[in-house]
């Protein structure tokens, strides 16, 4: 398979060499072609920038970029096909929906008639049939979405991409989306990179994930290796809010002396006598779906999920916490 | 357990008295806010157009030189006599020109300060561009007069670089030439676009600003080249503001008769002929008429405008 996109040590650093942020640094990226790849992590982390730098808006301060295996170093934005859906949708309000969507193939010469053909197919596929004639501002920001994406996909780029598309969307219409764009995705084989904080959206739709922390990847990896393997107390904690525990608590739990994670919904909540850990119920949050319980233990606050329909401890309450011992992660990375 | 602050809070005075009046009859704030505005718009400003509009219906006797008050088309006949004619096509095309030129050279200076300048530069951009408002516009044109003369700055500096043959060779071309540069059209556009360059610059950098630099790169993103995005992106953007600016400019030509006077041939345009008419001719009427015209003509230009769509990004 070859790789749509490789990121070999790139940075991207701004501000004066003697105290640079470091928005994008070292990193070495590898985006298989045809696939779903989520770039992960919490705001200020370089997924922007990553993404900047790939449609080349940004250009790298250090490192090399490849597009199909081409060094895109001397490559403008405007040669690189790769179609961007940005995240406040930037249609142009000038103009009505089909132009708006008509607006790559017009700044190639195709002719009118064959624009308008594919604008109307475009608009169809992202399900706006009729909309051609509307202006941006007449539209809901669903709307607008889908007609950013149907813009986007008018030059059948090579890579699309895509940050933080649903940002802006009601949980509902968010979820929608998230399916479409991910049966759209495999419908069309077009290399999908997508941006996004919101780990439950990653694990979801991606392929494979990269999870950014602080301008460098802090693991790489399929959504099911990373939630269940993750290298880093970083990466257990943001994608899913795992316990991260330091190594003495590893070891009462019965692991080695080493930094460990153990997912919430691993634990569960028994009676406290007979068993190796008890603890005191410090908090629980309603979930809908079950409950959160906050179990103080040796000296450390641990999250358990207890399925609704099972009897819910008082705060205070002491209980009993039981796990199968694959359930504890060691993890080897730092940070 | 009663906490010591009450749930409704007394009453301060008349300014808490007011914003409950205003509060309980929001249309009477915006009642109190327009009424003399429009006091002033309706009857000091649309009252004395409208009298001015009026003059130019009436006509002036040809042997007596007293204003007939009886309606009659005749004076705005006598505006296409070739001579009134001549002076207002003559005020058409310098305005037009003054317009373009300015829109020209306020353009990238506009884009620069909209899109680049930030914190200390937009300041100096600002004082760049209002710093020549402040000082009195007739030192201006005189400054203007000296700096084109013949013996002037720009004479000399031609000479001393060895370009007089170019000066020469401009100042020769029929329509714009003359016999120096303070006594030539060229001369009589140079000191236009210089005076009403900043009103050409504020709006078209306000209207700039307003454009998301994310709408240029979804522009280059989508495949345009720079060229391509100016014309289908910024231009159409920015239009409202050159718009704007050019009303501005074009209105101001229109109506200017102190720069004809002290630059140029002395060819007469519209506010010079306005100025002689309504003073020693003594003939409001054909002087009313004049004025009536600068007002049709942007009524004319701002339909055009609309019809091509210069406002739709409004
Ligand atoms: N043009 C820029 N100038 C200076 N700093 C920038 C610029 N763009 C991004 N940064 C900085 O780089 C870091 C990463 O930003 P970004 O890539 O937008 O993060 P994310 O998209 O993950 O929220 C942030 O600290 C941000 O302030
Ligand atoms: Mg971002």
């Amino acid at each position: 398979m070859t790789a749509a996109v490789e990121f070999l040590r790139v940075s991207r650093h701004f501000g004066p060499a003697s105290a640079p942020v470091k928005a994008v640094d070292g990193v070495d990226l590898t985006i298989a072609e045809g696939s779903f790849f989520a770039m992960l992590g919490p705001s200020g982390s370089g997924k922007t920038t990553c993404l900047r730098l790939i449609s080349g808006f940004e250009k790298p301060t250090g490192g090399t970029i490849r597009i199909f295996g081409q060094d895109v170093g001397d490559i403008p934005p405007n040669r690189r096909n790769v179609n961007t859906v940005f995240q406040d949708y930037a249609l142009f309000p000038h103009m009505n929906v089909r132009d708006n969507v008509g607006y790559g193939l017009m700044v190639k010469g195709v002719d009118r008639r064959t624009r308008d053909t594919r604008a109307e197919e475009m608009l169809s596929l992202v399900k706006l049939e009729g909309y051609g004639d509307r202006k941006p501002a007449q539209l809901s920001g669903g709307q607008r979405q889908r007609v950013a994406l149907a813009r986007a996909l008018v030059n059948e780029p090579k890579v699309l991409l895509l940050d933080e598309p649903l940002g802006a969307l009601d949980l509902k219409l968010r979820e929608a989306m998230q399916d479409e764009l991910k049966a759209l995705q495999s419908r069309l084989g077009i290399t999908f990179v997508f941006v996004t904080h919101d780990q439950g959206e990653a694990l979801s739709m991606a392929d494979s994930l990269a999870v950014f922390n602080e301008g460098k990847i802090a693991q790489i990896g399929t959504p099911a290796e990373v939630y269940a393997r993750p290298r880093t107390r970083f990466v257990a904690d943001f994608v899913g809010s795992s316990n991260v525990l330091p190594p003495e608590v590893t070891r009462a739990f019965g692991g080695p002396l080493k930094w460990s994670s153990l997912r919430p919904e691993m634990l569960r909540v028994t009676a406290a006598d007979g068993v190796a850990l008890a603890g005191t119920v410090t908090g629980i949050r309603y979930l809908g779906a079950g409950s959160r319980l906050s179990v103080a233990l040796n000296g450390t606050e641990v999250a358990a999920l207890l399925p609704a329909g099972q009897p819910v401890p008082e705060p205070g309450a002491t209980v009993g916490l039981a796990f199968d011992p694959s359930a504890l992660h060691v993890m080897e990375g730092e940070g | 357990m009663t906490s010591p602050t009450p749930a409704i809070l007394p009453e301060r005075g008349l300014a808490d008295r007011l914003t409950a009046l205003f509060w309980r009859h929001p249309r009477l704030l915006l009642a109190v806010l327009l009424t003399p505005p429009l006091l002033w718009l309706g009857v000091v400003y649309l009252g004395s157009l409208f009298a001015l509009l009026l003059q130019s219906f009436y006509s002036i006797d040809e042997f007596s030189g007293m204003v007939n008050r009886e309606f009659t088309l005749k004076t705005y006949a006598e505006l296409f006599r070739a001579q009134n004619l001549d002076i207002i096509i003559r005020t058409l095309v310098m305005s037009a020109a003054v317009t373009i030129g300015c829109a020209i050279i306020a353009f990238p200076i506009a884009y620069y300060a909209a899109r680049f300048a930030r914190g200390k530069w937009k300041a100096i951009f600002y004082l760049g561009v209002m710093l020549p408002l402040w000082s009195s516009y007739l030192v201006k044109v005189y400054a203007w007069k000296l700096i084109l003369a013949k013996e002037g700055i720009i004479t000399w500096a031609a000479d001393g670089v060895g370009l007089s043959m170019i000066l020469n060779a401009i100042l020769a071309i029929p329509g714009i030439g003359g016999n120096s540069l303070s006594t030539s059209p060229l001369g009589t556009f140079i000191v236009f676009v210089y005076v009403w360059l900043p009103y050409m610059i504020l709006p078209m950098q306000a209207a700039l600003e307003r454009v998301p630099t994310s709408m240029l790169e979804a522009s280059a993103d989508l495949g345009a080249s720079r060229a391509q995005t100016f014309r289908t992106v910024i231009l159409p953007l920015a239009m409202p503001g050159v718009i704007a600016g050019s009303i501005f400019t074009f209105s101001l030509t229109m109506g200017d008769y102190i720069i004809p006077q002290i630059v140029g041939t002395s060819a007469r345009f519209i506010g010079l002929a306005v100025y002689q008419l309504q003073g020693t001719a003594g003939n409001i009427p054909l002087a009313a008429a004049f004025a009536v015209v600068p007002i049709v003509i942007m009524l004319i230009y701002l339909t055009i405008a609309k019809r091509k769509g210069a406002f739709d990004a409004l």
